[in-house]
């Protein structure tokens, strides 16, 4: 009996160390976050895009497309955050790499700018930035899920689990967000930001959207635009103002100096960062918080 | 008459050039200049499926609760119509069932505008938006 149970100990050991990991490369922070959720030990996530990074200034090198061509799925933003991504995919597509791209599983709505600075809006301005909806995320966790059963048909029980379990995650993370917002009124739900990216989340929670065109961007914003942009902070009333990466601190200093505003904190616009906010739900929950807090 | 003519002619070629050249306000993008609020009363019904400890608040408004429980509780918070503020609604259940219900029915001027159904076992908390 003792021998039978060992035989069965060492065939179950011998299998977890033989099955082959699905290898993944992700173009997103957020999507990296989704296929570990997902994927747990069946997956190994090859993180092209790394927190806290600019996927904006990203461009694939020669390693990366080797990198890429070694897994068995890549998964991509879409919607034309990756300009790149038509000529990845045919230079890796020899490979038999299948790609997983976000955009088209969700609800994708239109940029506030039509000549939104660094993104290149292949898809007439829509915007990119989708995981701002937790909507969304749970339909991109669904396919993610599909597309891993694709992958590893065996693990098919686990993977669906997973999801349940992340889908149910942010579920309650969406109730937190709207409890967590009720205590702002609408009047003021205004976001300056440097950056258009918080559409999503604006539509999601009745938010106004005020961009800095141009704050993150080596384009300078006209200062008619700066005055205007003043002048409806005054105006409205307006406490704070968020700055995803200040890389124009001069006219975000005047902003503040001229319009009575204070710095109301980073927030994490084009993917995850580092700490608490290294998964998606520690992201959501810190842009919130510090929302809420500068705003209330 | 020559003077006249001249004159006149004068005039009615100044007349395209004066329109295209005037100078003009500059088109301002900002929605500065707010809408007046419209303060209307809501009506909110919270219905328990059974007794409850019931409590309603929104931002700016006094927060309403049953005591020690009960199966509705109706309060009236005067908003703004084009902005209305966030319900938090909670129910307490006195004893804890599977699929207890809230049922949240918000009306203004008579109209329907919101009726929705919260599911839970032994409590409720939530965000009702009107729309």
């Amino acid at each position: 009996m003792r021998h039978i149970f060992s035989v069965w100990i060492f065939i179950g050991l011998a299998t977890a160390v033989w099955a082959e990991s699905i290898k993944v490369a992700s173009l997103s922070t957020v999507l990296s976050d989704i296929a570990r959720n997902v994927g747990g030990d069946r997956v190994e996530v090859r993180e092209i895009i790394k927190p806290g990074s600019d996927p904006h200034l990203y461009e694939p090198t020669p390693g990366d497309i080797k990198k890429i061509s070694n897994v068995q799925i890549v998964l991509a933003n879409g919607l034309g955050f990756e300009p790149y991504l038509d000529k990845l995919r045919s230079s890796v597509e020899k490979s038999g790499v299948t790609f997983v791209v976000a955009g088209s599983a969700v609800k994708p709505i239109a940029c506030m700018e039509v000549d939104h600075h660094d993104h290149s809006h292949a898809d007439n301005a829509t915007d990119p930035h989708w995981w701002h909806s937790i909507a969304n995320v749970e339909a991109v966790t669904l396919q993610v899920r599909d597309a891993f059963i694709a992958a590893d048909p065996v693990g098919r029980t686990e993977f669906e689990a997973n999801a349940k379990a992340f889908e149910d995650k942010l579920k309650s993370l969406s109730k937190w967000v709207r409890l967590e917002l009720a205590a702002l009124p609408k009047s003021k739900r205004i976001l300056v930001t440097s950056h258009d990216a918080l559409g999503y989340f604006a539509k999601d929670y009745g938010f106004e959207i005020l961009p800095v065109q141009g704050i993150s961007t080596s384009d300078q914003p006209s200062s008619q635009k700066v005055r205007h942009l003043i002048q409806e902070i005054k105006d409205r009333q307006v406490k704070a103002i968020f700055a995803e990466n200040i890389e124009n601190p001069k006219v975000l200093r005047q902003i503040t100096i001229e319009s009575g505003a204070n710095l109301g904190g980073t927030l994490y616009a084009d993917g995850l960062g580092s700490g608490d906010a290294g998964t998606y739900l520690g992201m959501m929950r810190s842009n919130v918080t510090t929302i809420v807090g500068a705003l209330q | 008459m020559r003077l006249v003519i001249l004159i006149c002619f004068l005039a009615i070629a100044g007349i395209p050039v004066y329109l295209i050249t005037r100078s003009r306000p500059l088109l301002v993008q900002s929605s500065g200049e707010l809408p007046a609020k419209k303060i209307v009363p809501y009506e909110i019904t919270l219905t328990a499926s059974t007794p409850a400890h019931l409590a309603l608040a929104a931002v700016g408004q006094k927060p309403v609760e049953s005591s020690p429980s009960a199966e509705s509780l109706i309060a009236t918070y005067s908003m703004d119509a084009s902005k209305p503020e966030d319900l938090v609604v909670k129910a307490r259940f006195v004893s804890p069932q599977k699929n207890a219900a809230l049922r949240i029915q918000v009306q203004a001027s008579g109209k329907m505008l919101k009726d929705a159904t919260l599911w839970g076992s032994e409590s409720i908390e939530d965000v009702i938006s009107i729309p």
